[in-house]
């Protein structure tokens, strides 16, 4: 019968485990699917999961900005509104409430769930159309727009990368430059249908 | 753009798999585990006071790795012996790419699935695929979240005792 704390589920078939309490590392395999395996538990195990009781308002109190009837008991960290025990988050150390966490999702480091990698992009860009160098008449120019995008955007978490921007908008600019070179050349080319006339 | 301060240290080196590439990194709170295809990544965080456990699975790993070397190395010999018109040769080769992938998988160690469980999700760390590699990566996660589990929790504030202040405009 499982006790209080978090409950476990297979791994492979996600059903109940239906383990009492733990102790050390356990090895054994799931009733349903039969998958054996190692466990290894933690003190969090054990953690009586915390519920959130919000008190209902009485006159004059304050109320939260969500639950006008309960009563407001937290503060939000980053908009100042009123919020109830149900609606104040504790997140990445702050009290929250879930409309900035929200938006901290695009703007906080620690809550953005991806990433856009423009130097991987550009680098991509810049390169492989190399193959077929006439696709490179519109992904050269594409390439040095991703990775003068990328320069001024965030990059990943784990770090930027600017040498990568770097190489793709020199070889996007190279490719650029030979292809203005050829315009060139054809326009102004004895064989050319604007050359200039003779003096 | 201000730079922003790097905060992780990297858990795992990053394992190619279908569609990109996984890692596992560590800040201070929480297990980072990063899936990038190149061109974007996917961010899966697991706060180290959640973890409630860690499993792990046995899979056949070693042994399909095994088989496929083989035939790679069947198929590069068989081509070398047609180039070189010699059975001597292309048996040679056969033998030398066998002994040097099966070496290789073999010392590797057999394959594993490893998962974090926390209360509302068990989820795979898709760089952990070996036994050995994984078992010297959960030693390290092990201290690390034990201590952040059993360090005193912060004595939450009573509630009738907040005071909320006006909330800026």
């Amino acid at each position: 019968m499982p006790v209080e704390g978090i409950a476990l589920s297979c791994p492979t078939c996600r059903k109940d485990l239906g383990w009492g309490i733990i102790e050390g590392v356990q090895t054994g395999s799931c009733p349903a699917c039969k998958t054996a395996f190692e466990f290894r538990p933690f003190p969090a195990l054990r953690a009586a999961p915390t519920k959130a009781v919000a008190r209902a308002a009485i006159t004059d109190d304050a109320v939260c900005f969500f639950h006008a009837e309960n009563t407001a008991d937290a503060v939000c960290d980053s908009c100042g509104r009123f919020l109830c025990t149900v609606c104040s988050i504790n997140f990445a150390g702050k009290k929250l409430c879930p409309s900035c966490i929200a938006i901290s999702k695009t703007t906080d480091t620690k809550a953005i769930d991806s990433r856009v990698l423009y130097e991987g992009i550009a680098l991509s860009l810049a390169l492989f159309p190399l193959l077929v160098w006439p696709f490179t008449v519109i992904t050269a120019p594409a390439a040095l727009g991703f990775a003068i995008t990328g320069w001024r955007r965030p990059g990943s978490l784990l770090g930027k990368s600017r040498a990568r921007l770097i190489i793709a908008a020199i070889v996007a600019s190279l490719q650029i430059a030979a292809w203005l070179l050829l315009l060139v050349n054809l326009l102004f080319h004895p064989w050319g249908k604007f050359h200039l006339p003779k003096r | 753009m201000a730079k922003e301060p790097k905060i992780y240290e990297r858990l795992s080196r990053t394992r190619r798999q279908l569609g990109g590439y996984a890692s596992l990194w560590l800040a201070s709170d929480h297990i980072l585990q990063v899936q990038s295809t190149g061109y974007s990544e996917r961010y899966q965080r697991f706060y180290l006071q959640d973890i409630g456990g860690i499993f792990i699975t046995a899979t056949e790993r070693r042994l399909i790795s095994a088989i496929v070397s083989f035939s790679v190395a069947l198929c590069v010999a068989l081509s070398v012996g047609l180039v070189a018109h010699s059975v001597v040769v292309g048996g040679f080769t056969m033998a030398g790419l066998s002994a040097a992938f099966l070496l290789w998988n073999h010392l590797l160690g057999p394959g594993c699935k490893v998962f974090l469980a926390t209360g509302v999700q068990t989820v795979q760390l898709d760089s952990l695929v070996r036994r050995p590699y994984a078992n010297k990566i959960i030693g390290r996660i092990i201290p690390i979240v034990e201590a952040a589990q059993v360090a005193p929790p912060t004595t939450p504030p009573n509630p009738s005792s907040v005071q909320p202040s006006a909330p800026t405009p």
